[in-house]
Protein backbone atom coordinates (compact mmCIF):
# COMPACT_ATOMS: atom_id res chain seq x y z
CA UNK A 1 0.00 0.00 0.00
CA UNK A 2 2.63 1.86 0.93
CA UNK A 3 4.31 1.54 -2.47
CA UNK A 4 1.07 2.27 -4.13
CA UNK A 5 1.05 5.91 -2.45
CA UNK A 6 4.94 6.31 -3.22
CA UNK A 7 4.26 5.38 -7.17
CA UNK A 8 1.58 8.06 -7.42
CA UNK A 9 3.30 10.76 -5.12
CA UNK A 10 6.30 10.02 -7.24
CA UNK A 11 6.20 13.12 -9.92
CA UNK A 12 5.40 15.30 -7.48
CA UNK A 13 8.18 14.93 -5.30
CA UNK A 14 10.42 14.43 -7.92
CA UNK A 15 9.51 17.76 -9.46
CA UNK A 16 9.21 19.69 -6.21
CA UNK A 17 12.22 18.66 -4.37
CA UNK A 18 14.43 16.23 -5.78
CA UNK A 19 15.16 18.31 -9.20
CA UNK A 20 15.85 21.44 -7.23
CA UNK A 21 18.83 19.68 -5.26
CA UNK A 22 22.25 20.90 -5.87
CA UNK A 23 23.50 17.60 -5.79
CA UNK A 24 21.61 15.75 -8.17
CA UNK A 25 19.29 13.07 -7.15
CA UNK A 26 17.76 9.48 -8.31
CA UNK A 27 14.60 9.13 -10.72
CA UNK A 28 11.73 8.49 -7.97
CA UNK A 29 9.62 7.56 -10.77
CA UNK A 30 11.44 5.07 -12.16
CA UNK A 31 12.40 3.35 -8.33
CA UNK A 32 8.94 3.40 -7.15
CA UNK A 33 8.08 1.18 -10.42
CA UNK A 34 11.22 -1.19 -9.96
CA UNK A 35 10.21 -1.47 -6.02
CA UNK A 36 6.34 -2.47 -6.59
CA UNK A 37 7.83 -5.10 -9.97
CA UNK A 38 9.93 -6.47 -7.52
CA UNK A 39 7.66 -6.71 -4.53
CA UNK A 40 4.43 -7.57 -6.29
CA UNK A 41 5.38 -9.28 -9.36
CA UNK A 42 5.60 -8.56 -13.56
CA UNK A 43 1.77 -7.69 -13.81
CA UNK A 44 1.77 -5.37 -11.30
CA UNK A 45 5.34 -3.79 -12.15
CA UNK A 46 3.82 -3.49 -15.81
CA UNK A 47 0.46 -1.31 -14.26
CA UNK A 48 2.59 0.68 -12.52
CA UNK A 49 4.91 1.71 -15.04
CA UNK A 50 2.24 2.51 -16.98
CA UNK A 51 0.11 4.75 -14.32
CA UNK A 52 3.01 6.36 -13.22
CA UNK A 53 4.87 6.77 -16.32
CA UNK A 54 1.98 8.45 -17.73
CA UNK A 55 1.63 10.79 -14.08
CA UNK A 56 5.52 11.91 -14.66
CA UNK A 57 4.89 12.56 -18.76
CA UNK A 58 1.93 14.98 -17.76
CA UNK A 59 3.03 16.74 -14.67
CA UNK A 60 4.33 20.30 -15.87
CA UNK A 61 6.99 21.17 -16.23
CA UNK A 62 7.22 18.04 -18.79
CA UNK A 63 6.26 18.37 -22.35
CA UNK A 64 7.57 15.54 -24.28
CA UNK A 65 5.75 12.55 -25.77
CA UNK A 66 2.93 11.59 -24.11
CA UNK A 67 2.98 8.28 -23.21
CA UNK A 68 7.02 8.01 -23.89
CA UNK A 69 8.27 7.92 -19.95
CA UNK A 70 4.56 5.41 -20.01
CA UNK A 71 6.04 2.88 -22.51
CA UNK A 72 9.72 2.28 -21.31
CA UNK A 73 8.77 2.27 -17.86
CA UNK A 74 5.81 -0.80 -18.24
CA UNK A 75 8.66 -2.53 -20.22
CA UNK A 76 11.09 -2.07 -17.03
CA UNK A 77 8.18 -3.49 -14.40
CA UNK A 78 7.56 -6.02 -16.77
CA UNK A 79 11.17 -7.44 -16.88
CA UNK A 80 12.02 -6.34 -13.35
CA UNK A 81 9.24 -8.84 -11.86
CA UNK A 82 10.38 -11.36 -14.41
CA UNK A 83 13.36 -12.05 -13.30
CA UNK A 84 12.79 -11.07 -9.54
CA UNK A 85 13.65 -14.49 -8.08
CA UNK A 86 17.32 -14.89 -8.90
CA UNK A 87 19.65 -12.80 -7.66
CA UNK A 88 17.72 -9.69 -6.58
CA UNK A 89 20.21 -7.08 -6.08
CA UNK A 90 21.70 -7.61 -9.37
CA UNK A 91 18.28 -7.33 -10.90
CA UNK A 92 16.98 -3.98 -8.74
CA UNK A 93 19.96 -2.65 -9.70
CA UNK A 94 20.10 -3.47 -13.50
CA UNK A 95 16.17 -2.51 -13.79
CA UNK A 96 16.65 1.22 -12.10
CA UNK A 97 19.80 1.08 -14.58
CA UNK A 98 17.53 0.07 -17.68
CA UNK A 99 14.53 2.57 -16.56
CA UNK A 100 16.39 5.54 -16.31
CA UNK A 101 18.43 5.10 -19.87
CA UNK A 102 15.54 3.29 -21.47
CA UNK A 103 13.79 6.69 -20.84
CA UNK A 104 17.00 9.44 -21.77
CA UNK A 105 16.94 7.25 -25.12
CA UNK A 106 13.59 7.31 -26.14
CA UNK A 107 13.10 10.99 -25.61
CA UNK A 108 16.13 11.52 -28.07
CA UNK A 109 14.81 8.68 -30.45
CA UNK A 110 11.41 10.60 -30.54
CA UNK A 111 12.92 14.32 -31.23
CA UNK A 112 12.09 15.88 -27.49
CA UNK A 113 15.61 16.74 -26.71
CA UNK A 114 19.03 16.83 -28.33
CA UNK A 115 20.99 13.70 -27.53
CA UNK A 116 23.85 15.89 -25.94
CA UNK A 117 21.70 17.41 -23.09
CA UNK A 118 19.97 14.43 -22.76
CA UNK A 119 23.06 12.43 -21.91
CA UNK A 120 24.61 14.90 -19.90
CA UNK A 121 22.65 14.74 -17.20
CA UNK A 122 22.37 10.88 -17.20
CA UNK A 123 25.95 10.05 -15.23
CA UNK A 124 24.50 12.12 -11.85
CA UNK A 125 20.98 10.49 -12.04
CA UNK A 126 22.45 6.91 -12.32
CA UNK A 127 24.74 7.61 -9.30
CA UNK A 128 21.66 8.36 -7.45
CA UNK A 129 19.64 6.00 -8.94
CA UNK A 130 21.30 2.12 -9.17
CA UNK A 131 22.72 2.28 -5.70
CA UNK A 132 19.38 3.44 -4.29
CA UNK A 133 16.98 0.92 -6.35
CA UNK A 134 19.32 -2.48 -5.63
CA UNK A 135 19.64 -1.88 -2.05
CA UNK A 136 15.91 -1.23 -1.42
CA UNK A 137 14.72 -3.79 -3.87
CA UNK A 138 16.77 -6.64 -2.51
CA UNK A 139 15.74 -5.83 0.90
CA UNK A 140 12.13 -5.76 -0.33
CA UNK A 141 12.50 -8.84 -2.28
CA UNK A 142 13.81 -10.44 1.13
CA UNK A 143 11.21 -9.57 3.48
CA UNK A 144 8.66 -11.55 1.41
CA UNK A 145 9.42 -15.63 1.44
CA UNK A 146 8.93 -16.66 -1.73
CA UNK A 147 6.18 -19.72 -1.51
CA UNK A 148 4.27 -16.11 -0.31
CA UNK A 149 5.55 -14.29 -3.25
CA UNK A 150 4.18 -17.54 -5.71
CA UNK A 151 0.70 -17.24 -4.24
CA UNK A 152 -0.04 -13.21 -4.14
CA UNK A 153 0.81 -13.49 -7.97
CA UNK B 1 -5.32 -14.07 -19.21
CA UNK B 2 -2.27 -12.78 -17.59
CA UNK B 3 -0.25 -12.57 -21.07
CA UNK B 4 -3.33 -10.52 -22.51
CA UNK B 5 -3.77 -8.26 -19.44
CA UNK B 6 0.34 -7.43 -20.17
CA UNK B 7 -0.19 -6.91 -23.80
CA UNK B 8 -3.13 -4.65 -23.58
CA UNK B 9 -1.32 -1.94 -21.00
CA UNK B 10 1.98 -2.16 -23.36
CA UNK B 11 -0.20 -1.44 -26.74
CA UNK B 12 -2.00 0.57 -24.79
CA UNK B 13 1.53 2.57 -24.14
CA UNK B 14 2.38 2.14 -27.41
CA UNK B 15 -0.84 3.85 -28.90
CA UNK B 16 -0.29 7.04 -26.42
CA UNK B 17 2.83 7.36 -28.15
CA UNK B 18 1.23 7.06 -31.65
CA UNK B 19 -1.83 9.46 -31.13
CA UNK B 20 0.46 11.81 -29.37
CA UNK B 21 2.71 11.54 -32.21
CA UNK B 22 0.70 11.49 -35.68
CA UNK B 23 -2.86 12.10 -34.79
CA UNK B 24 -3.56 14.75 -32.46
CA UNK B 25 -1.44 15.75 -29.15
CA UNK B 26 -3.28 14.21 -26.30
CA UNK B 27 -4.29 17.90 -24.72
CA UNK B 28 -7.09 16.95 -22.43
CA UNK B 29 -4.32 14.41 -20.84
CA UNK B 30 -1.83 16.98 -20.78
CA UNK B 31 -4.31 19.29 -18.96
CA UNK B 32 -5.53 17.23 -16.40
CA UNK B 33 -2.31 16.70 -15.51
CA UNK B 34 -1.17 20.20 -15.03
CA UNK B 35 -4.94 20.47 -13.05
CA UNK B 36 -3.87 17.57 -10.07
CA UNK B 37 0.13 17.80 -10.44
CA UNK B 38 0.07 21.59 -11.04
CA UNK B 39 -2.14 22.32 -8.32
CA UNK B 40 -0.52 20.13 -5.87
CA UNK B 41 2.79 22.44 -7.09
CA UNK B 42 1.31 25.35 -6.42
CA UNK B 43 -0.23 24.13 -3.41
CA UNK B 44 3.08 23.40 -1.83
CA UNK B 45 4.94 26.30 -2.92
CA UNK B 46 2.26 28.25 -1.26
CA UNK B 47 2.64 26.67 1.85
CA UNK B 48 6.32 26.32 1.70
CA UNK B 49 6.05 30.37 1.61
CA UNK B 50 4.24 30.99 4.07
CA UNK B 51 6.78 29.91 6.42
CA UNK B 52 9.56 32.60 7.29
CA UNK B 53 7.87 35.41 5.59
CA UNK B 54 9.70 38.12 7.70
CA UNK B 55 13.25 37.13 5.82
CA UNK B 56 11.07 36.59 2.43
CA UNK B 57 9.72 40.25 2.79
CA UNK B 58 12.77 41.69 3.51
CA UNK B 59 14.40 40.08 0.40
CA UNK B 60 11.52 41.56 -1.60
CA UNK B 61 11.97 44.96 0.04
CA UNK B 62 15.61 45.27 -1.06
CA UNK B 63 14.53 43.42 -4.65
CA UNK B 64 11.67 46.36 -4.76
CA UNK B 65 14.59 49.37 -3.53
CA UNK B 66 16.92 48.32 -6.44
CA UNK B 67 14.06 48.20 -9.06
CA UNK B 68 13.36 51.49 -8.03
CA UNK B 69 16.72 52.99 -8.31
CA UNK B 70 17.37 51.61 -11.60
CA UNK B 71 14.20 53.18 -12.78
CA UNK B 72 14.89 56.25 -11.71
CA UNK B 73 18.67 56.01 -13.37
CA UNK B 74 17.48 54.61 -16.36
CA UNK B 75 14.43 56.99 -16.82
CA UNK B 76 15.81 57.59 -20.38
CA UNK B 77 15.84 54.80 -22.31
CA UNK B 78 12.08 53.78 -20.53
CA UNK B 79 10.97 57.13 -22.16
CA UNK B 80 12.44 56.91 -25.40
CA UNK B 81 10.54 53.38 -25.31
CA UNK B 82 11.38 50.11 -27.38
CA UNK B 83 10.68 50.13 -31.12
CA UNK B 84 7.23 48.80 -32.06
CA UNK B 85 4.98 50.55 -29.67
CA UNK B 86 2.30 53.26 -30.43
CA UNK B 87 3.21 56.93 -29.91
CA UNK B 88 3.75 58.01 -26.05
CA UNK B 89 5.99 54.61 -25.41
CA UNK B 90 5.77 54.73 -21.68
CA UNK B 91 5.49 51.79 -19.58
CA UNK B 92 1.81 50.94 -18.66
CA UNK B 93 1.92 52.44 -14.96
CA UNK B 94 3.48 51.05 -11.41
CA UNK B 95 2.39 47.32 -12.16
CA UNK B 96 5.15 47.12 -14.74
CA UNK B 97 8.22 46.52 -13.19
CA UNK B 98 11.50 46.65 -15.64
CA UNK B 99 12.20 49.48 -17.75
CA UNK B 100 12.37 47.34 -21.04
CA UNK B 101 8.05 46.39 -21.04
CA UNK B 102 6.66 48.03 -24.10
CA UNK B 103 3.67 50.11 -24.23
CA UNK B 104 0.38 48.22 -23.14
CA UNK B 105 2.28 45.09 -22.52
CA UNK B 106 2.15 44.68 -19.00
CA UNK B 107 3.86 42.32 -16.18
CA UNK B 108 2.65 39.55 -14.41
CA UNK B 109 3.91 38.13 -11.29
CA UNK B 110 4.53 34.61 -10.41
CA UNK B 111 6.64 31.80 -8.21
CA UNK B 112 8.92 28.86 -9.64
CA UNK B 113 6.64 26.18 -8.06
CA UNK B 114 8.10 23.12 -9.80
CA UNK B 115 12.21 22.16 -11.73
CA UNK B 116 12.30 19.85 -14.55
CA UNK B 117 14.95 17.24 -14.98
CA UNK B 118 16.02 19.43 -17.84
CA UNK B 119 16.01 23.27 -17.85
CA UNK B 120 11.93 23.53 -17.79
CA UNK B 121 10.67 24.93 -14.63
CA UNK B 122 6.38 25.22 -13.63
CA UNK B 123 5.51 28.76 -12.48
CA UNK B 124 1.97 29.51 -10.77
CA UNK B 125 0.35 31.81 -13.25
CA UNK B 126 -1.77 29.94 -16.68
CA UNK B 127 -4.08 31.36 -19.24
CA UNK B 128 -6.18 32.36 -16.48
CA UNK B 129 -3.66 35.43 -15.69
CA UNK B 130 -3.54 36.41 -19.52
CA UNK B 131 0.02 34.35 -19.65
CA UNK B 132 0.16 32.64 -22.94
CA UNK B 133 2.86 30.77 -25.08
CA UNK B 134 6.22 32.26 -26.20
CA UNK B 135 6.13 35.45 -24.27
CA UNK B 136 9.27 36.20 -21.75
CA UNK B 137 9.93 35.51 -18.12
CA UNK B 138 12.38 37.54 -16.66
CA UNK B 139 13.27 38.14 -12.94
CA UNK B 140 15.14 41.23 -11.05
CA UNK B 141 18.23 40.21 -12.42
CA UNK B 142 18.18 39.67 -15.75
CA UNK B 143 16.20 37.15 -18.05
CA UNK B 144 14.79 33.63 -17.26
CA UNK B 145 13.88 32.11 -20.55
CA UNK B 146 10.33 32.05 -22.29
CA UNK B 147 6.67 30.15 -21.74
CA UNK B 148 6.60 27.06 -23.54
CA UNK B 149 2.85 25.57 -22.37
CA UNK B 150 -0.04 26.99 -20.03
CA UNK B 151 -2.51 25.54 -18.65
CA UNK B 152 -4.76 26.61 -16.31
CA UNK B 153 -3.41 28.05 -13.43
CA UNK B 154 -0.10 27.19 -14.56
CA UNK B 155 2.65 27.01 -17.00
CA UNK B 156 5.84 25.94 -18.10
CA UNK B 157 8.63 27.61 -18.76
CA UNK B 158 11.70 26.96 -21.20
CA UNK B 159 14.94 28.32 -19.54
CA UNK B 160 17.95 29.91 -21.54
CA UNK B 161 20.56 27.12 -20.77
CA UNK B 162 18.10 24.38 -22.73
CA UNK B 163 19.87 23.46 -25.65
CA UNK B 164 17.28 24.44 -28.10
CA UNK B 165 16.83 27.95 -26.92
CA UNK B 166 18.41 30.77 -29.17
CA UNK B 167 17.92 34.41 -28.21
CA UNK B 168 18.96 37.61 -30.41
CA UNK B 169 21.49 39.73 -28.89
CA UNK B 170 23.36 42.80 -28.48
CA UNK B 171 26.25 43.79 -26.43
CA UNK B 172 25.08 47.03 -24.16
CA UNK B 173 28.54 48.54 -24.84
CA UNK B 174 29.43 48.71 -28.33
CA UNK B 175 26.07 47.52 -29.92
CA UNK B 176 27.19 44.57 -31.47
CA UNK B 177 24.63 42.28 -32.91
CA UNK B 178 24.91 38.19 -32.05
CA UNK B 179 22.77 34.71 -30.82
CA UNK B 180 22.46 33.60 -27.48
CA UNK B 181 22.05 29.97 -27.41
CA UNK B 182 22.26 27.32 -24.41
CA UNK B 183 24.97 24.94 -23.79
CA UNK B 184 23.59 21.70 -22.82
CA UNK B 185 24.69 20.16 -18.86
CA UNK B 186 26.20 23.34 -17.31
CA UNK B 187 25.18 26.62 -16.65
CA UNK B 188 26.31 28.79 -19.07
CA UNK B 189 25.43 29.95 -22.50
CA UNK B 190 27.02 30.36 -25.95
CA UNK B 191 27.35 34.01 -27.59
CA UNK B 192 27.94 33.95 -31.08
CA UNK B 193 28.67 37.80 -32.20
CA UNK B 194 28.18 38.05 -36.40
CA UNK B 195 31.07 40.21 -37.09
CA UNK B 196 34.10 38.30 -36.46
CA UNK B 197 36.33 41.41 -35.37
CA UNK B 198 33.99 42.72 -32.78
CA UNK B 199 35.81 44.25 -29.57
CA UNK B 200 34.95 41.72 -26.85
CA UNK B 201 36.48 41.66 -23.51
CA UNK B 202 35.82 39.53 -20.45
CA UNK B 203 33.12 41.51 -18.07
CA UNK B 204 30.94 42.74 -21.28
CA UNK B 205 26.98 42.76 -20.75
CA UNK B 206 25.26 41.22 -23.07
CA UNK B 207 21.39 42.43 -23.35
CA UNK B 208 18.38 41.45 -25.43
CA UNK B 209 17.98 42.24 -28.75
CA UNK B 210 14.09 42.11 -28.40
CA UNK B 211 11.40 40.33 -31.54
CA UNK B 212 9.62 41.81 -33.90
CA UNK B 213 5.89 42.30 -31.44
CA UNK B 214 8.36 42.08 -28.10
CA UNK B 215 7.28 38.08 -28.52
CA UNK B 216 8.81 35.70 -27.29
CA UNK B 217 11.21 38.47 -26.01
CA UNK B 218 10.90 42.03 -25.13
CA UNK B 219 13.96 44.30 -25.96
CA UNK B 220 16.78 45.03 -23.21
CA UNK B 221 16.79 42.54 -20.64
CA UNK B 222 19.86 41.82 -19.38
CA UNK B 223 21.06 38.44 -20.45
CA UNK B 224 24.40 37.76 -18.60
CA UNK B 225 27.76 38.80 -18.49
CA UNK B 226 31.09 37.36 -20.67
CA UNK B 227 32.64 34.69 -18.57
CA UNK B 228 35.53 34.05 -20.93
CA UNK B 229 36.01 34.06 -24.92
CA UNK B 230 36.75 31.58 -27.51
CA UNK B 231 39.34 32.20 -29.88
CA UNK B 232 39.05 30.44 -32.65
CA UNK B 233 41.13 31.57 -35.54
CA UNK B 234 39.55 32.30 -39.05
CA UNK B 235 35.89 31.11 -37.75
CA UNK B 236 32.98 33.43 -38.98
CA UNK B 237 31.71 34.20 -35.67
CA UNK B 238 33.40 35.28 -32.54
CA UNK B 239 32.13 32.89 -30.09
CA UNK B 240 32.22 33.53 -26.01
CA UNK B 241 30.89 31.98 -23.07
CA UNK B 242 28.38 33.68 -21.12
CA UNK B 243 27.63 33.50 -17.26
CA UNK B 244 23.72 34.34 -16.69
CA UNK B 245 22.81 37.30 -14.89
CA UNK B 246 19.70 35.34 -13.17
CA UNK B 247 20.23 32.47 -11.00
CA UNK B 248 18.75 30.22 -12.92
CA UNK B 249 19.31 27.32 -10.42
CA UNK B 250 17.92 29.51 -7.41
CA UNK B 251 14.16 31.14 -8.90
CA UNK B 252 11.68 32.07 -7.30
CA UNK B 253 9.94 35.20 -8.12
CA UNK B 254 9.76 35.97 -11.52
CA UNK B 255 7.79 37.70 -13.78
CA UNK B 256 6.07 37.25 -17.38
CA UNK B 257 5.84 40.31 -20.15
CA UNK B 258 2.21 39.60 -21.55
CA UNK B 259 0.49 41.11 -24.20
CA UNK B 260 -2.60 43.23 -23.98
CA UNK B 261 -5.73 40.92 -24.81
CA UNK B 262 -7.29 40.85 -28.15
CA UNK B 263 -4.01 40.50 -29.93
Amino acid sequence: MGLVLLLLAAPLLQVLLVNRSPWGGPDLVTLAVVWLALARGPVWGCVAGLVAGLAADVTPPADGTVGRAALVLSVTGLLAGHWRERRPLLVAGAAAALGTVLQAAAAVALGDEPWRSAVAGLPLVLAWTVPLGAVVGAVLVRRRPPAEVQRRV
Amino acid sequence: MKRAFVLLVLATAVLLVVIDRTLAPLAPLREAGATVYGTAESAFGTVTRSFGGEGRLRALERENAALRADLLSSGARAASGPAGGPAGGSASGPASGTTAVPARHRGVAAHVVGFGRGPQVTIDAGSSSGVVRDVTVLNADGLVGKVTWTGAATASVSLITDAGSSVGARMTESGELGVVTGVPGEGRLRLSLFDPNAPLKVGDVVETLGSAGARPYVAGVPIGTVASIEDVPGAATRTALVRPAARLSALDLVTVIVPPPGR
